[in-house]
Formats: structure tokens, sequence, C-alpha cells
């Protein structure tokens, strides 16, 4: 589903003295079917941008496109609608609350009205999706799984509505390393098998870096950088300025270019640590003629 | 400088778990921890050690085996507050380990348990939120700080009882990488300029590779324990137990696996300048 | 949404009664409601209301705001108005519709319950509103101080209290985000019948209590790793001091009691 913000402000605590605005005038465009990639830092408007997308919040001016559906400050989402968006939230393993697995992935099925033998088809699928064993896992208390195997299962919660944009917000967080990698690669294979349109909020330029074809950067409630992820990496003075880091690889790109004569320079756009690597191995295989 | 500030001698530590079973935490831990050190401890979740963290303060006691702070013996009830007030702790929620209402308040929390007189109290807490770089929060409420500030309250909470050692149970997951650079800075000019023993229980290889010495559990075993340069150097060995390794270490990894021959780093700085030299002299 | 619940709703100042030690405002409420009580015509009343207005205005708070403390409470002073006409009878009848009456002492009774409820709650508001929680604590802890010769937990009670409040921010944001990925879920909070209704809240009340007690068990941990056992052998980073304010509150209080002692009937 293709999402366009048109100048998205957003008001927190209006009247109050707490008053302020988290979201400046905000401006995109998401394509159908893009992985996108949500940087700033704490406090850059990245949870309420997110939280507009399923009508959690409502825009305090501006105009939200998602898909059909127009969402403006007095007009609210469908609620038919709203199982479209799936929003995971940060630690969505607290959530959690059914005796057992299944009837938990269940509960966002049932709400939107599906049967019982359907939800629990999509449970199952949910579940397997996300790289569980459906009958081993089932009914068992969401309670006593392990730290990763409860967020999987959190996950499957929002995969089994079937939503066709699937937000995450920092997925990996407090994650140990093969935990990451899991979940990450999973979220992926999964945006490419269903076709969905991907926004991954995270606070790690790497795993930006990995998954993402389209970036957003969010500073003070403001859309400061949008593009491809070379585009955006490009500007490495910029995203220091803003206290964001740039992916290892870029970095180490600049640095080596930096010692390197004008004519042997490693092209900026490999900032997927793969291809560095790739690269680095096929100019090391050619002889230089000098 | 080599004096030996923990002393772990085959320790076992287990519980009961979901059907009844006893699960092995701890199988025979041998470790001593030198004074003045910064050591860090990885392993993936279940590693078993945070389990060990817990063992080194008197959380836990161990099933089998010694654990000496200092000398005291952490199962000796009597010197359980000593050793407590040795040993602080930093754990991984920042929101669930804050008990004042205001940050003096928090950090007054365990001199007051020491039971210090108020006018020292007051002295030691304003050095201590000094040494952390909380000064100018003395008064104010902890919910309204970043996740890395209130990791910064909860050190100077230790460092006003005057501690030999911190240990920071994974106390940078749970913040952003902003949190997390505030609180490594402070945990190493802690240890280089105050001498604290740093303990640093962690999850990401960036913040192993400039301690003193890394500890690789698995499955509740010493997998390695040596240098950065020598247990990052074994790139498959730590792969193999869901660990990863710095970014430097994992390019060297790739290309003298297709027999280049590179020296090896632990940082980008030394990869960039041997592989320019590599590039170029080809 | 929660931002509306006030709970201990401190309005940080500077103003006299802000600065005033806390256990004197404690005293004083004491003295105040056994006032309150003691006052049986319209001259004690009205000191008492004209005593009242001043210390609003001593807060420097504004008035609409600490009105807004009646608004939960309207419909007992209501209840006990109507209350007192139906049930209390006497003196001059003022109305009468078959064997229903208003008289005169019924009236009375019912508009002094009211003002007596009035300034019970105007002023313990007073005191929250310029009192902030820890230091109501503390003053707490202090005054009930001598009960902890005779066995009651008081160090364990104030540190509770002290400790819920602290937590109260924390899990109004955590119901806060419950609340969110539950809807987003497709959870609806808001319609169907009480009971429906009642069901509906397990999805926020089960994570709630589970987060509730994970951190209750973690900041145990964490608070015996800073060597907490209990009361014994503690010393408090000492806060509260007394000072002219509290002299002055102390006079006050004496005025106060002899002009309300003089005039009552």
């Amino acid at each position: 589903m293709q999402i366009t913000f048109d100048q998205v402000s957003h008001l927190y605590g209006k009247g109050t003295p707490f008053e302020r605005l988290a979201l400046k005038n905000i401006s995109l465009e998401i394509p159908s079917g893009a992985f996108v990639g949500i940087i700033g830092q704490t406090g850059s408007g990245k949870s309420t941008l997110i939280q507009h997308l399923n009508g959690l919040l409502s825009p305090t001016s501006g105009e939200i496109t998602i898909g059909d559906v127009v969402i403006t400050p007095t007009k609210r989402i469908p609620p038919a609608k709203r199982k479209d968006i799936g929003l995971v939230f940060q630690y969505p393993e607290h959530q959690l609350f059914e005796e057992t697995v299944a009837k938990d992935v269940c509960f966002g099925p049932l709400n939107f009205e599906l049967p019982q033998s359907m939800a629990e088809s999509r449970a199952r699928e949910a579940l397997e999706l996300v790289g569980l064993d459906y009958e081993g896992i089932k009914d068992r208390s969401p309670f006593q799984l392990s730290g990763g195997q409860m967020r999987r299962v959190a996950i499957a919660g929002v995969l089994a509505m079937q939503p066709k944009v699937l937000v995450l917000d920092e997925p990996t967080a407090g994650l140990d390393p093969a935990g990451r990698k899991a979940i990450l690669e999973g979220i992926h294979r999964i945006h490419r098998e269903q076709n969905l349109t991907t926004l991954l909020v995270t606070h790690s330029m790497e795993e930006a870096a990995r998954y993402a074809d389209l970036m957003l950067v969010l500073a003070g409630g403001e859309v400061v950088m949008q593009g491809r992820p070379e585009e955006v990496f490009q500007q490495a003075d910029r995203l220091r300025q803003l206290s964001l880091d740039v992916p290892q690889t870029v970095s180490f790109i600049s640095r080596i270019n930096q010692l390197l004569p004008d004519t042997a320079r490693l092209p900026a756009t490999l900032y997927r640590e793969e291809e560095l690597i790739a690269h680095v191995l096929k100019r090391l295989s050619v002889p230089k003629e000098c | 400088m080599n004096e030996n500030l923990l002393t772990i001698r085959n320790v076992t530590f287990s519980y009961d778990g979901e059907e009844g079973q006893r699960v092995e935490v701890l199988k025979g831990v041998d470790l001593t921890i030198s004074k003045g050190s910064f050591v860090s401890i990885v392993g993936h979740n279940g590693s078993g050690k945070s389990t060990l963290a817990k063992l080194m303060n008197a959380l836990l006691l161990p099933e089998n085996g010694t654990i000496l702070v200092s000398g005291a013996d952490t199962r000796n009830g009597e010197m359980i507050w000593e050793i407590r007030r040795h040993v602080g702790m930093v754990f991984q929620n920042p929101d669930n380990q804050i008990v004042g209402a205001t940050v003096e308040d928090d950090v007054a929390f365990g001199l007051e348990n020491m039971g210090v007189d108020p006018q020292e109290m007051r002295k030691r807490i304003d050095e201590a939120l000094h040494s952390v770089g909380m000064e100018n929060y003395a008064l104010a409420q902890p919910y309204r700080l970043s996740g890395g500030q209130k990791q910064r309250v909860a050190i100077a909470g230790i460092m006003a009882m005057r501690p030999s050692v911190i240990i920071l149970d994974e106390a940078t997951a749970m913040l952003d990488p902003q949190g997390r650079q505030e609180v490594m800075h402070l945990a190493k000019r802690l240890n280089r300029e105050e001498g604290i023993t740093i303990v640093n229980i962690t999850h990401f290889p960036e913040e192993a590779v400039d301690s003193d010495r890394v500890i690789v559990m698995n499955r509740g075993e010493v997998l390695m324990d040596g240098q950065p340069g020598e247990v990052f150097s074994q790139v498959e060995r730590l792969q193999e137990v869901g660990l990863d390794v710095p970014f430097a270490v994992r390019v060297h990894h790739e290309l003298v696996a297709k027999g280049y021959d590179l020296p090896f780093g632990l940082h980008q700085e030394e990869l960039v300048e041997h592989l320019c030299r590599l590039l170029l002299t080809r | 949404m929660l931002q509306n619940i006030a709970i201990g709703q401190y309005v940080p100042g500077q103003s006299f009664l802000h600065r005033a030690d806390p256990r004197s405002k404690l005293l004083f409420i004491i003295v105040f409601a056994t006032l309150v009580f003691l006052a049986n015509n319209t001259i004690t009343y009205s000191i008492l209301i004209v005593f009242t207005t001043f210390s609003i205005l001593l807060s420097r708070l504004s008035l609409t705001y600490i009105l807004k403390s009646l608004k939960p409470v309207w419909f007992l002073i209501l209840f006990t108005v109507v209350l007192h006409i139906f049930i209390t009878k006497g003196g001059t009848v003022y109305y009468q519709l078959g064997s229903f009456t208003i008289e005169e002492q019924g009236l009375r009774q019912a508009i002094f319950i009211s003002i007596r409820l009035g300034l019970l709650i105007l002023f313990s508001s007073l005191l929250t509103l310029t009192t902030s929680p820890m230091d109501l604590t503390e003053g707490l802890e202090r005054l009930l101080g001598p009960f902890g010769r005779i066995g009651v937990p008081v160090h364990e009670i104030a540190l509770m209290m002290s400790i819920a409040l602290r937590f109260i921010p924390t899990l109004m944001e955590e119901t806060d985000k419950i609340i969110k990925a539950q809807t987003a879920r497709g959870a609806d909070f808001t319609s169907g019948n009480l009971v429906r209704r009642a069901k509906n809240l397990i999805p926020i009340a089960i994570p709630l209590f589970v987060s509730a007690f994970r951190r209750a068990e973690e900041l145990a941990l964490a608070m015996e790793a800073r060597g907490y056992r209990g009361g014994v052998g503690r010393t408090r980073l000492n806060k509260l001091r007394f000072s002219w304010r509290d002299s002055m509150i102390a006079v006050a209080a004496v005025l106060l009691i002899l002009a309300v002692g003089w005039w009552r009937t």
C-alpha cells in the first residue's frame, strides 16, 4: 500500500502547559512494497509518526493517505481498515496476555470478527512465518517462553491480522546478536513473501543499511532526510551533526578513500557489508597494472 | 595491580526448571578478576553471565565452590553488607532500579542503608553526581530523564558508596546508541581515573574491544578468556555460539579466508591502514 | 487520556505554602478539620471560609485549578444536601407538597454540611497541590515516628508510599502503551455493556500486572544490591527543617482555635 503524508503536524497536550509540537509539517511518500528504515534519536518523533498510520493518533493538521483511505484531523480511519496496518510496538512481548500462545495470536483476528476456525489457521500460518513450530508451541503459556520466543509470538499476533503494511518499532531491542539477526531476517523474508510495505524504526544504522531500500531520517519532529540509503549515507557530516552514526561500512569507505589515490577509490554505494567485501575481493584478485 | 579482587573457584549454580528438573546455569566456573581491570563478559542469552554477576555481590549464593570478594566469602552472612558496598551493580532496565523520587534521593538510598551521617551523605552525593556529570539534575524526577541519564544516576548511587568494583549487567541493552555511549564513556573514565574495577556484561562486541580482558561464557562455562585480540580472532568459534565480532574483524576474517595476507586488527583504523597497503601494493 | 487522572497532583512553586514544612501543614490540617466539625453557626463558618480563601491566595495557585478538586465530590455534596433536606426536620416550614416538607433545620444542615465537605476537600487539596509527594511521605514518616516504638512499621509504610508514588508515572506510561498496542490489534474499549467492557479490560490488566510484578521483582533485587535491609540503622538525607513560616502557621492555628472557640454556640 502506498503511504503519503501531506503537511502533517501533531501537537501533544493542546492547551495545557505541556503543549509540544511532536511532528512539524511532515510530507513524505512511501511507495507500495518498500522496506523503509526510519532513523532518528529518542524524541525525534518516530513513535508519534508511526502511531498516525493506524489512527492511534490523529494529525493536528495535514492529510495522510494510506492506499485508498484518507485520514485528516476530523476524518479517522474506518475501524475495519485498521487491520491493514500491523503495528508492532517496542518490546511487544509485554502485551501478551492469554493463557496459551495460540489464543494470544488469535486475539487480533477475532477482534476483526473472523470465525474461530479461520483465526486458528491464521495463527498457525503466522507462527510458522516467524519460525515457530505451531504444534509444539500453541498450547504453551506465552509467559514461560524465552525472551526471543515471546517476541516472535507477539509479532505473529500482528501478522495474523494479515496486514498490508507492517510497522515495527525497534523489533530487536534488548535481544542478543543471534536473536536480533533471526528476527530481522525473518521480517525481511516475510516482507518479500507477503509483498508487504514495511516500516522499520531502528536506532541501528547497520540494520537500516542492511534491509532498507528507502530511508527517513527524523530530527526534532521533522523529516530531515529521505531517500535511498546510499543518498542518505553520503551526507555523513549532516548525520553526525544530528548525532547519528553512519554504518561502519560507510565510515570505512570514507576513511580508506582518504588514503587511496583518486583512481583507486571505492564506490560510496557499497553500504551493504557483503557487497563491500565482494568488491574488495574482486579488486584484490585483479592484478594492478603499474 | 595484580591483586585479586574477585576470586571465583569451581562455582556451580542451578535452579528448578519448568518441569521439576534441575537446570544447570553454571557448571564449574573458575575466574579471578584483578583490581583496577576492565573486564568484559560476553555470551548469548542464557549463557549464565547474569547469574555470575549476581553471585559476585551475594544476591545469589553458589551451590558449590566459593566466591571471595577482597578475601571475604560471599557465604559469610556477617560480611554480606560490606560485600555489597564493595560490589556495585547496574541492571538492565533503567526504570526498575531507581528507588528515589528525585535523583539525589536515589543516590542517597545506598548511603541511607549504610547509615551514613546526613552531612557526610550530602558531600558524597554531590561528589558522586559530579563524577557522573549529573550535578545539574540533583532535584529532577527520574522518570523525566533519558535512559542513559538514568543509568548514570544508578552509577552515581554506587559511586557514593565508594565501591571497588562496578558490575554492569547488560546495563546498555535497553539504551539508544547515544545512551550506550554515555554509559560506556563513563565506565571507562571511572576505571581510568578513579581506579574502579569494571565488569561489563554485554552483547555488543564493540563495547568489549577496548577492555583489558574478554571472557566468553557459553552454556554455563567459560569458553574463552583472554585479551580482546586473542578472543575476537576466533571468529568461527564465536559465531558458533551466537556471538558477533567487530566489523573490522569480520572483514579481516573474510579476506584471510580467501587467502590474503592481512595483519589482524580490532579497530576500523587498523583495517583501513592494512587494507590500503594491500590494495596499493597489488 | 491518562493525563487527566490527578494523583498527588503536585504543582511546583515557591509560595509561602510551598515552602512551609510538610509536618506543620499536616498538623494544621488536623487542627483545621477539627475546627470545621466544631463550627456550628454563621460566624464560625464565615471565619473558616475567609481563612480558606486567604490560604488559597497564599498558595498563588489559580482558583479554577483548585476548584477543580471539588469535581469528583460534587455528587457526594449534592447527595448529603438532598438527604438533609428530606430527613432533618424542625423550625419554619418553607415549602410543603403533601407529606414532603422543606424545613428550616433541614436547609440549615444541608448548607452547613456542604460547606464542611467543601472546606475539607479544598484544604486537603491545597496540601497536596503545594507539597511534593516525597515531602509529604517524609513528613508523615517523621510525624508517625513515635508509633515505630510500639511496633508500627512506620519506615516500611513510608518507603512503600514513596516507591508507589515514584512508579505512578512509569505505570501510567506503560498503561497508555498497552492500551495502544491492544487497540492496534483491534481491541475495543469503548463499546458494549458493562460486563462486556469489564471483560475487554483483561488484555490491559494482565500485561499491566505482569509488568508490575516484574518491575517489583527487579526493584527488590536492585534495592538489595544496594544494601537495603529494612529500617534498622538507616539514616536519612535530612531535608525537613522548620522555619519562620511554620511559626506563622502555628500562630494562625492558635488564632483560629480561639476565634472558633469564642464564637461557636
